[in-house]
């Protein structure tokens, strides 16, 4: 079959309908590229994790610090609460006057730098002018209001002022460790730092509100070195303004960051289990290898969150939560012989009822050695109740952001004591022995967790949180290998706002 | 499922339908990008490239004209970019070349043959030869779509031709030699 023809004709012949199959591997590949959220999954760099972990337990040791320092100075709590009451006049005074000219988010600012203002000024009636400082610091306010201008962005601002203060509060110390009373001018004259400001305000609404937030911050940076210098010298009436304006501005700054943030609550309750993994005991050596029954009993409390991502969100909170545990295999019986000194817990401090009652760990006894009177006794065990205000700081890291969210939760609790007690329990009938002697005032705990919620609605999720707390130093003198933590499922629902 | 149906899905980014749409014309557009790629490989990829854009731009589809036609010309298009990013001109010596003739027996020249000489013709005189030939695109469009000039389109076809031509007759030269 021989056939003449143009050769166009011959391709155009054998083309047509000309049809053939690519690998399955080019569907994947578009379907790869034209859905890509589906198949890319973001890997969080180990790193981000750790530097999380370590700046929560940063800021979890750092308020822990905080604490013993309020502990160890009762008087300035008192006066937090009694300074602010006293400047309350004088505030409102003043921001009506400020409120007039500034939107409100604003005149919130300037209310913070008017209050500490009053509260300097209130408490230092005389105070002792010094030219030096004054003239300093005051002419470093003035360059900074002068230089800044609306086109300036707030960094640029900001760094200025750091700048011009960081010597002023470098001065200040050096002053006061060399001189007591110049702690009072420098004081002195950060108000009128703010006095300036406070002119300035009224002209430049952007730019003071700016400079506000520094000076806050600087004046935060002020009272904590005053407070530290005035424990050494053992506290005179500025340290309680000083913790007052430390104080009052940490809620303060929460605030801030609550106004423009995916924050949420979430009431939660929890049974948890409390027991120890290792053998030994909170209570006395002898009882190391006895048995011990963990307890369950109740956690509540609030916790927020803060969303910082898509991934993660850090939480905070305040939970109350009951642990207990039984030591089992107790005898107990009536000292009657003798008023012995001997105390047959060491770690717990007897009531009247405990120090009539010796306690014998029954673990290992040979019953048919032993006087029937004790071997009937042998029912007993000591339950320690243990109450604490947990303040948990985690982590929450999300794996699954669909209608069931999945998602491990790490980080650290402060737990503060609030409750401890002894008892001996014998047939159901128990008896307050006393309290335990050695559980630790503030102590942590290392948190890890699942967290599964239901998202019921954009605003309200249902949670279902399993929880490990592994306690690190509750008890500072166990004997053995006891090594407590508790369990807890936290339930609860969660709000956005 | 109508064809229109499947677009209007298609339009709203729905997975199946853009699956169900790529089976019914993967044949004939992985056809149409053998053509003009130089091989079986290069032909995946601007096929790969082809329908990643007609996704995105289906929602520009806007029902005039036939759709396998908007189709077709995304594919050549994909193929043509790849060639105008690599810059290929070929250097051409404008002469005319008289219709070429050949003779063959039709039933045995192979389509995998056909395929493999178009392919490795160099990269202009193929898109040319695909796109007059093949394709049905006049000179002028040629000249727009590889910014060259009629005369040009025109040579180079000629000379496709040409090659084409005597690759064929060589073939089937062989072919003759091994059936006698």
């Amino acid at each position: 079959m021989s056939d003449k023809k143009h050769i166009d004709r011959l391709f155009q012949e054998k083309f047509k309908g000309f049809e053939s199959t690519p690998s399955p591997s080019v569907w994947e590949n578009i379907s790869k590229e034209i859905h890509p959220e589906k198949k890319r999954r973001k890997v969080i760099p180990i790193w981000w994790k750790i530097a999380g972990i370590a700046a929560s337990l940063f800021l979890l040791f750092s308020l822990g610090s905080l604490f013993y320092n309020n502990d160890s100075n009762p008087v300035p709590v008192e006066s937090i609460v009694s300074n602010p009451k006293s400047e309350q006049t004088n505030q409102e005074g003043l921001n009506q006057n400020n409120t007039n000219n500034f939107d409100d988010t604003n005149s919130d600012k300037t209310n913070n730098v008017n209050q500490e203002l009053k509260q300097e000024g209130s408490s230092n009636p005389a105070e002792i002018f010094n030219p030096f400082v004054k003239n300093e610091t005051g002419e470093n306010s003035i360059v900074t209001t002068k230089k800044e201008h609306p086109s300036i962005s707030k960094d640029n601002i900001q760094l200025l002022n750091e700048k011009t203060l960081a010597p002023k509060v470098g001065n200040a110390i050096v002053q006061t460790t060399l001189d007591f009373n110049s702690l009072k001018e420098k004081e002195k004259t950060s108000n009128k730092v703010e006095d300036n400001l406070d002119l300035k305000e009224l002209n430049k609404i952007d730019s003071t509100k700016n400079s506000d937030i520094v000076i806050e911050d600087s004046k935060k940076q002020n009272a904590k070195d005053i407070s530290q210098i005035e424990t050494d010298q053992n506290g005179k009436s500025s340290l309680t303004d000083a913790l007052a304006t430390v104080n009052e501005n940490e809620p303060k700054k929460e605030d801030d960051t609550e106004k423009n943030s995916k924050w949420s609550v979430s009431p939660n309750i929890a049974p948890v289990y409390f027991n120890t993994l290792g053998s030994g005991s909170s209570i006395h050596e002898q009882f190391n290898n006895n048995s011990k029954t963990g307890e369950v009993n109740m956690s509540y409390g609030v916790s927020a969150s803060y969303t910082i991502n898509k991934k993660i969100s850090v939480r905070t909170g305040v939970h109350k939560v009951n642990l207990g545990y039984s030591t089992n295999n107790v005898v107990v019986y009536d000292n009657v012989q003798t008023t012995s000194s001997r105390n047959s817990l060491k770690n717990i401090d007897l009531n009247k009822n405990g120090q009539s009652l010796s306690f014998i760990s029954a673990q290992g006894f040979n019953f048919a050695q032993v006087p029937s009177i004790i071997s009937n006794l042998v029912s007993t065990s000591i339950d320690q109740e243990l109450g604490f205000i947990e303040v948990p700081l985690e982590l929450q890291y999300n794996i699954s952001n669909n209608k069931l969210g999945i998602s491990f939760i790490g980080g650290v609790s402060a737990l503060i004591l609030s409750d401890n007690n002894i008892y001996a329990v014998q047939e159901g009938r128990s008896t307050l022995l006393g309290e335990a002697t050695n559980v630790n005032n503030t102590s942590y705990s290392a948190n890890l967790g699942l967290g599964l919620d239901y998202k019921i609605s954009k605003k309200v999720n249902l949670n279902l949180e399993p929880v490990f707390k592994y306690q690190l130093n509750t008890f500072n003198n166990t004997s053995g290998n006891f090594k407590p933590y508790f369990i807890g499922v936290y339930t609860g629902f969660s709000f956005k706002f | 499922m109508s064809l229109d149906q499947l677009i209007q899905k298609c339009k709203k980014n729905d997975a199946q339908a853009q699956s169900d749409l790529y089976k019914l014309y993967m044949g004939k557009l992985f056809a149409l990008s053998l053509k003009y790629s130089r091989n079986y490989a290069e032909a995946e990829d601007n096929l790969q490239d082809a329908f990643v854009t007609i996704f995105k731009k289906i929602a520009q589809y806007q029902n005039k004209g036939a759709f396998e036609g908007w189709l077709k010309r995304i594919v050549i298009n994909t193929a043509l970019q790849c060639y105008r990013k690599k810059g290929v001109l070929d250097i051409v010596n404008e002469e005319d070349i008289e219709d070429v003739i050949i003779e063959v027996e039709n039933d045995v020249v192979d389509i995998d043959f056909l395929l493999n000489v178009i392919q490795e013709l160099p990269d202009r005189y193929r898109l040319v030869f695909n796109l007059y030939v093949l394709d049905g695109y006049s000179h002028k469009e040629i000249g727009q779509m590889l910014e060259i000039s009629i005369g040009t389109s025109k040579s180079n076809l000629a000379r496709a031709r040409m090659i084409l031509k005597n690759k064929v007759e060589s073939y089937m030269a062989s072919l003759n030699s091994q059936s006698l």
